[in-house]
């Protein structure tokens, strides 16, 4: 009877320790909100997951999704009124995002605490003014980025291999500055024993990989497409210069690897590394993985140049600006984290970890331009960069685009075929979500 | 004596007494029902709910996003004739069917030849059997990464084809004609496994006594495959080959990774497209519908399959 008395009594007080020690504990994590942000699974996502670990007034959490799920999960968690408290959405899924409601409208906020003039205009309208024009501002520029040409400079400069170039073309080698001589170059280096072949990207059909690999040959070439003031696709994008500019695709695709037309990231990259490669062309947010000879064979002999342009000169536009959630439980905790994030301090620290500023100070200082051999190209690439849509409709318009374009640039369906196609069920969508002409602005 | 079990016996029915009123309710069927309404209720929460609701948003033109702040606008059967006058849709359902048929019968023929094979005793019979069963308890992404990784232009598999038999390297993943094969050579590499384990527990069903009868009569080997072996394992083998059909109906997981649907859509299976319609377009009421569609076939399917798995267990 004793023994058993003296048990519970011993239970109690243990309990009673245990439930204290518990009340203690959530009071120490109370005292630091929590803070989610979602981004795709890229080298400036671990970036930013390393750099999130120095902040001090909250616990935050990256989450890097796999590239095919970036839009969707972002998306669903919208649709449960969840998620992440700051999403960091691509530019074409942010009218879809704020035409939902979805995101918190950082206008006044940002005018008041960023250093709100010192913003790359570009990158700004393209991130985070939505509509576009409207002075409403929606997320802050966290990566600017657009795409680079890396090439095999060993190449470029071995004396047999210029010659024989300016024998085969009466030209001379050099870094190309138009996409016919890029093409021109890529053909001679997959008909030659110098290398396997002369140029990769990713022009498979997932996400937006294939059009952001086409679009700005199609803006260069002249092209366009569609007409954002009417809506129109239908004679925008399937006509000559549309034709002329799938053509060139096809070319490159046929002085690339075998099996180019399947390519993503990954193997994008790898092909130019151990060395099968003479060029390729890709996001800078990339750049890291040309930088560090044990993961890249070919580092030491690779250059970096601004992706050419044709009779006009456009790149296509990357990067994202980091919004606050609509269903953010903590929404002036969030602020408090973006204003650290944007602050010259922690910019200098992901710029000299391999990130790309939105700040047009720190993208001029010595801090970015002396981070990687390929910054001091990005400012020059980045006055070229355009956009496609940012309307609600930009998944389905961008599913239609991928389909027909993956076929027609590997060669496998006919290009005025697939550019009509495209240009059909495109307008078929936007006539469908809006009959009575575009939305006013 | 008496006194004392007189007492007993009073002081139970008074005991008995006291514990009826109070516990009678407590029949049998309310224990049943106690036990059985959590449960109950949990699936009207999560299965039940959903399925009704979804059946009705599948009538209705609802995004979840697009229209999240309005109600579900009423549409009747728009959305299930809009689908299946499409020709994607249906489309999408060949590109299931060129996958699922060759898939599963390869998986049946190999796997239920590899079960004859190893239908006896020999050394090292464990261990192969060990080593075939590793391709089906991997996961399906771990699998489509390692065979996209081997399918590549210059993979591993067209080191062979080009320096073992000379010919040109084949666009494992960018042909249109080669891409939609790509997805059957990977699955029957992870699910032949399954079907011969399913064969070989049929197999080793079959009484010895049937073949010893049928050596006394002479009977050949293929009169012993005809009409032993085949009758006596044919409904193991159905059950595999519905479990197998109804498992590469939904396929999606093995094809986004492995080819995403292209070059173009000519891998982009029906689950895929549903994911498409419902998730990437957000189109819920229409992905809905898409969805009640596929569960529609795959019932019919199966109850195709269930009635031949019925007819041979009568004969």
């Amino acid at each position: 009877m004793f023994k058993t008395k003296s048990l519970s009594k011993a239970l109690i007080v243990l309990l009673a320790i245990g439930m204290l020690t518990l009340s203690l504990m959530p009071v120490t994590a109370q005292d630091k909100p929590n803070l989610s942000i979602v981004w795709f699974a890229w080298p400036p996502c671990d970036l930013l997951t390393s750099l999130v670990a120095e902040y001090p007034d909250a616990n935050v959490t990256v989450s890097c999704v796999p590239l095919d799920q970036w839009h969707d999960q972002i998306f669903a968690d919208f649709a449960a009124q969840g998620g992440a408290d700051l999403p960091i959405l691509d530019s074409q899924f942010m009218g879809e995002a704020v035409a939902g409601g979805h995101l918190v409208d950082l206008t006044a906020w940002m005018q008041e605490t960023l250093p709100f003039d010192d913003y790359n205009q570009t990158a700004l309208s393209y991130y985070a003014e939505i509509p576009g024009g409207s002075g409403n501002y929606f997320s802050v520029p966290v990566i600017t980025d657009t795409r680079m040409l890396v090439y095999r400079k060993d190449l470029f400069e071995n004396a047999d291999v210029m010659a024989a170039y300016t024998a085969a073309t009466s030209a001379d080698l050099a870094v190309p500055a138009t996409w016919t001589e890029l093409l021109q170059i890529a053909q001679f280096f997959k008909d030659t024993d110098f290398i396997d072949s002369g140029y990769a990207s990713h022009w498979i059909n997932s996400g937006d990989l294939v059009a952001t690999a086409w679009n700005h040959i199609l803006w260069s070439f002249g092209g366009e497409l569609w007409d954002p003031a009417t809506y129109q696709v239908e004679g925008v994008l399937n006509n000559e210069i549309g034709l002329q500019a799938i053509e060139l695709a096809q070319g490159l695709v046929n002085a690339g690897p075998t099996g180019v037309g399947s390519f993503g990231f990954d193997e994008t990259v790898g092909t130019i590394c151990n060395g099968t490669t003479a060029m390729i062309e890709i996001w800078y947010g990339f750049g890291g993985a040309f930088t560090n000879a044990e993961t890249c064979a070919e580092a030491p002999n690779l250059g970096f140049a601004v992706v050419p342009g044709e009779t006009k000169h456009f790149i296509s536009l990357g990067g994202q600006g980091m919004s606050i959630s609509a269903y953010s439980q903590n929404p002036e905790a969030a602020q408090a984290f973006v204003a650290w994030l944007q602050s010259d301090e922690t910019q200098t620290k992901w710029v000299e970890g391999g990130g790309f500023p939105g700040r047009n100070s720190i993208l001029a200082s010595d801090a970015f331009l002396n981070a990687a051999p390929y910054n001091p190209t990005f400012a020059d690439a980045f006055q070229y960069v355009k956009d496609f849509w940012n309307i609600p409709e930009y998944n389905e318009l961008l599913e239609i685009q991928g389909e027909y374009l993956n076929l027609a640039v590997s060669g496998q369906m006919d290009a005025k075929e697939a550019l009509d196609a495209i240009a059909a069920e495109q307008q078929e969508v936007l006539d469908d979500a809006y009959p009575d002409g575009p939305p006013a602005s | 004596m008496a006194d004392t079990q007189l007492a007993q016996r009073t002081r139970t029915a008074q005991f008995e007494g006291q514990i009826r009123p109070r516990f009678s309710w407590f029949t049998d069927r309310w224990i049943a029902i106690s036990f059985l309404t959590p449960t109950m209720l949990l699936l009207l929460f999560i299965s039940i709910f959903p399925l009704v609701w979804s059946l009705y948003l599948s009538f209705t033109d609802w995004s979840v996003i697009k229209d999240a702040n309005t109600a579900p606008q009423w549409i009747g059967t728009a959305n299930y004739l809009e689908l299946l006058t499409d020709n994607r849709t249906w489309q999408r359902f060949v590109v299931t069917g060129q996958f699922v048929v060759p898939a599963v019968v390869i998986e049946l023929l190999l796997g239920f030849g590899i079960a004859l094979l190893l239908n006896r005793k020999f050394t090292g019979r464990g261990a192969i059997m060990t080593l075939l069963l590793i391709p089906m308890m991997l996961s399906p992404i771990v699998v489509a990464l390692f065979w996209r990784f081997m399918m590549q232009g210059d993979g591993v598999l067209n080191y062979y084809v080009v320096n073992l038999f000379g010919l040109e390297p084949i666009l494992w993943l960018s042909d249109r004609y080669v891409a939609p094969w790509s997805l059957v050579i990977v699955d029957v590499w992870m699910w032949t496994p399954f079907m011969m384990l399913i064969s070989l527990a049929g197999l080793s069903a079959v009484p010895n006594y049937l073949y010893e009868a049928a050596a006394v009569d002479r009977a050949g080997t293929w009169f012993r495959f005809r009409h032993i072996t085949l009758p006596m394992v044919m409904p193991l083998l159905l059950i595999a080959i519905i479990f197998r059909t109804m498992d590469a109906y939904k396929l999606f997981d093995q094809a986004v990774v492995l080819t995403g649907g292209g070059p173009g859509r000519f891998t982009q299976t029906a689950s895929m497209y549903l994911y498409d319609v419902a998730f990437g377009q957000f189109n819920t009421g229409e992905g809905s519908a898409l969805g009640y569609i596929m569960l529609i076939v795959i019932t019919a399917l199966a109850n195709l399959l269930i009635r031949a798995l019925n007819a041979t267990k009568s004969t």
